[in-house]
């Protein structure tokens, strides 16, 4: 028999514990200017979230995660529902809606859309099983779901979280296995939808940015401007970095959306490769443990949510790091724990609160 | 694997896939971060310096200009220019917009200036109003606002004030053919000096068009200096401790001051004589080969070129059926007329075809070919020789000595005096003028010479054009005795610190013309008389200073046309060529009025005019001691 006592993961909690204060230290770097007088309002703010955050990794922790599988519909449903209510209240920041405003705070449903349909996606393939692997049409009831919230959030113009939550059920569903045919025929379709979609359904900037990313020197001020920098800034790091607030690139504001997307190229350009090596070492032994977690979860639903988180921040870290990298085209996607952003510094650390909540009920049987 | 309580035999196998894409991710992104951090990381490092430092020219002063005894030509002033860096142009409909609006711009002329930056680097300003007024400067300082967020009704990213100089002008339309103008250099120009003098000029420079400033433009110009600042995003520089260090500063190096052979005064009185009629003068210091005086007219006015509307006035001037910008002293074509007669008698006496002391019979025609060649007095002057022939200016006496020397003997005593070829006068766009030979007429029309043509051209008419440069030339040379002084303009460069980079020195080997000076004497005296022995320019004989000189009237058109015509055009040209003082030439000048009537009364006041101002400036204005050739003229005649 296993053991009762409730334990908890400290590899988890020091990891991540780890990156929330690097992206502490660092978003100060990131707003601080030279030469002018800025306000680190937004610094302050972000201190805040991030104690709400921890807060609520602490009550989610503490939590049984089976309450989640019990009411995963109902998060869904209320996600959907502020989705919608974003629609027709949502302010025009970045151009795109998707902004709930409570008083003086904005919330970002999407942020806890991802979380939510998670939790929808993992309690379908804990209650279905098919060793088998499934097929296209076995699939309608999470692809139904995931059509929902993607064509929610695409109709607020944010292309990069509906690619998250494709990416998410795409993710959880290979995890669970699907069949070869279907997997060919899917990859057909895809590319078709693909081609359909950049033609006739992308937005003209969109279209822009994979073109820059394409061939970013051929128009440096627009938007390969934003990549060009973004290069320099992580380049010009070198091995050792230009030391904490020393950047010139970011402090002379070259860098673009330097709090958010390009959070990155802030701190490559201070700590170097060095100090980039240590922040995706730790990244990677937190995707890691979550894999673990979900290895050694009690049952399916913990299993499939632990995977399903994993493959949001996977996800999250492939497309921030590949676009300012200059691996793949910018999609303006932030960093999970370092980028600037209230909703989903708390999405991402409650995310992290269910993880520990697997973790924690694995041996209480 | 430990999954105890319920069915996982299908995901059992495959967590390892989770942490293969985890492991693959970070790898991926380690090697990339690897290539861009330490194999390019020096060259991103670079571009991240050169992204932050911004050299700010200082610009040199452009060398002052002056007369040659030091009054000033050209001056500068300071001047703000408003510029576009297009690297940190955030919206440029905007930015355009806001300009437009608050600099009264219109929007296409703004575009234009845009499409320029294709061809400079980013960092380099484009020059969107030049010399702009202090309002229009406060106007855009107060309206910048360096934390642009959207909201603000005009954005100025991008915009910025240089402060540089404009040329001033004491006197603005005194000398505007010799000294030229400055302008923003043009793509055609820049190309062409960019391969003359590599690195020395870029787009955007002011650089010299006609006249001394673009002859002597590179002397002129100095070297822009340049200072290191670290700028941010937006332009706007940042001063933060420790990242001042290491930054360079190069000084400015003002443009060398010129001083010309060009008198001011004497400009001012070619300017006030001409007043409103056209034409070109020039005045040779005879001793030398200075140019003592240089006008066309009509001139135009170079602070108004140099002034916010100087490109609309540059269409206008230079559209104009006036044609401001020809320098007609060097570029205007005009038949010598009987000016020319001095070179006949030069080329047939050294031919040894006439005698001084020969004389020739005017009986106020001259039959020849069956076929009457007219002289102006129609009684004619009955025996005469070549004084009094060049006093005179009888015609019938130079259709003779002329068709005795032969065309192609005229023709090489004409190219001895520079007729048909340039002087050299440093100066663009000098025209050589023509002096026809049998051979280039062959040549040009393949039907061979025609005597009666060597009439025509014995006394400046026909094919015969020469410029007044040649001619003031030509009498300068005849006035020094057959020295060919060597022409120039400028007789010094200097600096601010005491340098002298350029003087200007006489050639070693004096130059002389292959003619017996007892001729030129003969051709002297004979001019001398034109004035003092009731010749056609007697009117100049109550100077105090002694002249000697040759009037001439180009016919513009033919006798039949002239008949036909009415009005100003009809008029000829009227020209004056003269030296003074008449014993010891010091200078020596060709005035030429277009439409101007006789030479007699156009043309020779403005050289009498001249000549007695640069008497005043040498000699004080007193009276001339030697003047006792004097004779009343007794004969009045209206050439």
């Amino acid at each position: 028999m296993y053991k009762k006592t409730s334990t908890l993961s400290w590899p988890l909690i020091w990891v991540s514990s780890a990156i929330v204060l690097i992206g502490i230290v660092n978003l100060y770097s990131a707003i601080y200017f030279w030469g002018e007088g800025v306000s680190m309002a937004l610094f302050w703010s972000q201190l805040a979230w991030t104690l709400i955050g921890i807060a609520t990794v602490i009550f989610i922790a503490m939590m049984d995660y089976r309450f989640f599988y019990r009411f995963a519909f109902l998060f869904f449903g209320v996600a959907c529902a502020m989705l919608l209510l974003s629609l027709f209240t949502g302010d025009a920041v970045r151009g795109t809606h998707g902004w709930i405003k409570i008083g003086s705070f904005s919330i970002q449903p999407a942020e806890f859309a991802k979380i939510a349909y998670i939790l929808v996606a993992a309690r379908f393939f804990a209650n279905n099983p098919n060793p088998e692997g499934y097929n296209l049409r076995e699939l309608w009831q999470p692809g139904l779901m995931m059509s929902l919230v993607v064509a929610l959030i695409v109709l607020q113009g944010d292309m990069g979280s509906s690619i998250f939550i494709l990416c998410i059920f795409v993710s959880m569903a290979l995890f669970a296995k699907v069949k070869t045919k279907t997997l060919v025929i899917c990859v057909l379709i895809a590319a078709l939808a693909g081609w359909a979609v950049f033609n006739f359904g992308l937005k003209e900037y969109q279209r822009d940015r994979i073109f820059t990313f394409m061939n970013p020197e051929a128009d440096l001020r627009g938007s390969g401007y934003h990549l060009m920098q973004s290069k320099i800034a992580v380049g010009s790091g070198q091995i050792f970095g230009k030391g904490y607030l020393k950047g010139n690139i970011n402090k002379l504001r070259y860098l673009p959306e330097r709090h958010t997307d390009f959070i990155f190229p802030v701190f490559a350009e201070e700590w170097g490769f060095a100090g980039s090596l240590v922040l995706l070492i730790l990244y990677a032994s937190l995707l890691m443990i979550g894999v673990d977690i979900g290895a050694h979860a009690r049952d399916r639903f913990g299993a499939f949510t632990a995977i399903g988180v994993v493959s949001l921040l996977f996800w999250q870290l492939a497309i921030n790091l590949g676009g300012v990298l200059g691996l793949m085209p910018l999609t303006g996607v932030t960093l999970p724990l370092m980028s600037y952003g209230g909703s989903s510094m708390i999405a991402i650390l409650a995310s992290i609160g269910i993880l520990l909540s697997i973790n924690r009920k694995r041996f209480m049987f | 694997m430990k999954l105890t309580q319920e069915y996982a035999v299908d995901i059992e196998g495959r967590f390892k896939y989770g942490t293969i894409f985890v492991v693959a991710l970070i790898a991926i992104v380690i090697v990339r971060l690897y290539y861009l951090q330490v194999i390019k990381g020096a060259y991103y490092h670079f571009f991240s310096t050169q992204n932050s430092i911004k050299e700010i020219t200082i610009p040199a002063a452009r060398g002052m200009i002056f007369d040659r005894r030091g009054q000033v030509l050209v001056d500068n002033r300071p001047s703000f220019d408003v510029v576009v860096i297009p690297q940190y142009v955030a919206d440029p409909e905007h930015m355009f917009a806001s300009l437009s609006a608050l600099l009264n711009i219109p929007r296409e002329e703004l575009d234009n200036i845009w499409a320029k930056r294709h061809s400079q680097p980013k960092y380099q300003p484009l020059v969107v109003k030049r010399d702009a007024t202090p309002d229009d400067v406060a106007l855009i300082r107060s309206r910048k606002n360096p934390w642009y967020d959207g909201d603000d009704p005009y954005d100025l990213r991008g915009v910025d004030v240089i402060v540089g100089y404009q040329r001033s002008y004491p006197d603005s339309n005194i000398a505007t053919h010799v000294l030229g103008y400055v302008r923003e250099i043009d793509k055609d120009r820049l190309e062409k000096l960019s391969k003359l003098h590599p690195q020395k000029y870029k787009s955007g420079d002011l650089a010299g068009i006609r006249g001394i400033e673009e002859r002597w433009d590179l002397l002129l110009r100095g070297e822009d200096g340049y200072e290191q600042r670290i700028v941010n995003a937006v332009g706007r520089e940042v001063d933060y401790q420790g990242i001042a260090s290491g930054l360079e500063k190069r000084p400015a190096i003002p443009g060398t001051n010129l001083r010309l052979t060009i008198d001011k005064d004497l400009q001012e009185v070619l300017r006030d004589m001409y007043g409103d009629r056209k034409g070109g003068a020039v005045a040779i210091d005879v001793r030398t080969g200075g140019i003592l005086a240089m006008y066309s007219s009509p001139s135009y006015d170079l602070n108004k070129l140099a002034s916010a509307i100087g490109g609309q006035y540059w269409q206008e001037i230079s559209s104009h059926p006036d044609k401001y910008l020809l320098n007609r002293a060097i570029q205007g074509g005009y038949p010598p007329a009987s000016t020319y007669k001095i070179l006949t008698a030069i080329a047939a006496l050294s031919e040894k075809v006439v005698k001084p002391e020969e004389n020739i019979t005017c009986r106020g025609a001259f039959l020849f070919g069956g076929r009457p060649y007219k002289c102006w007095a129609k009684g004619g002057h009955g025996p005469i020789s070549v004084h009094r022939a060049i006093v005179s200016s009888c015609d019938v006496y130079f259709y003779v000595a002329g068709l005795r020397a032969g065309v192609d003997n005229l023709a090489k005593y004409a190219k001895m005096f520079n007729f048909g070829r340039k002087t050299g006068v440093p100066l663009e766009g000098e025209s050589s003028g023509l002096i026809p030979t049998s051979e280039w007429k062959l040549k040009r029309f393949g039907i061979p010479w025609q005597q009666g043509e060597t009439i025509s051209i014995s006394i400046g008419q026909g094919y015969d054009v020469v410029t007044p440069i040649q001619n003031a030339y030509f009498t300068s040379i005849v006035a020094g005795g057959g020295k060919i002084p060597q022409l120039h303009l400028v007789d010094a460069a200097f600096d601010a610190s005491g340098g002298e980079p350029y003087r200007w020195e006489a050639p070693k080997d004096e130059q002389r013309v292959d003619v017996d000076p007892s001729i030129l004497k003969i051709v002297k005296d004979a001019m001398t008389g034109v004035v003092s022995e009731g010749g056609t320019g007697h009117r100049l004989s109550r100077l105090k200073i002694s002249i000697g000189g040759k009037t001439g009237t180009a016919q513009t058109m033919s006798m039949e046309a002239a008949a036909k015509c009415s009005g100003e055009k009809c008029r000829d040209h009227g020209w004056f060529i003269g030296f003074a003082p008449t014993d010891k030439p010091e200078i020596a000048a060709a005035v030429i009025v277009e439409h101007g009537g006789f030479g007699a009364s156009a043309a020779a006041p403005i050289v009498g005019a001249l000549f007695e101002r640069y008497y005043d400036i040498e000699h004080g204005g007193q009276e001339k001691p030697d003047k006792k050739n004097e004779k009343s003229p007794e004969k009045r005649q209206v050439f």
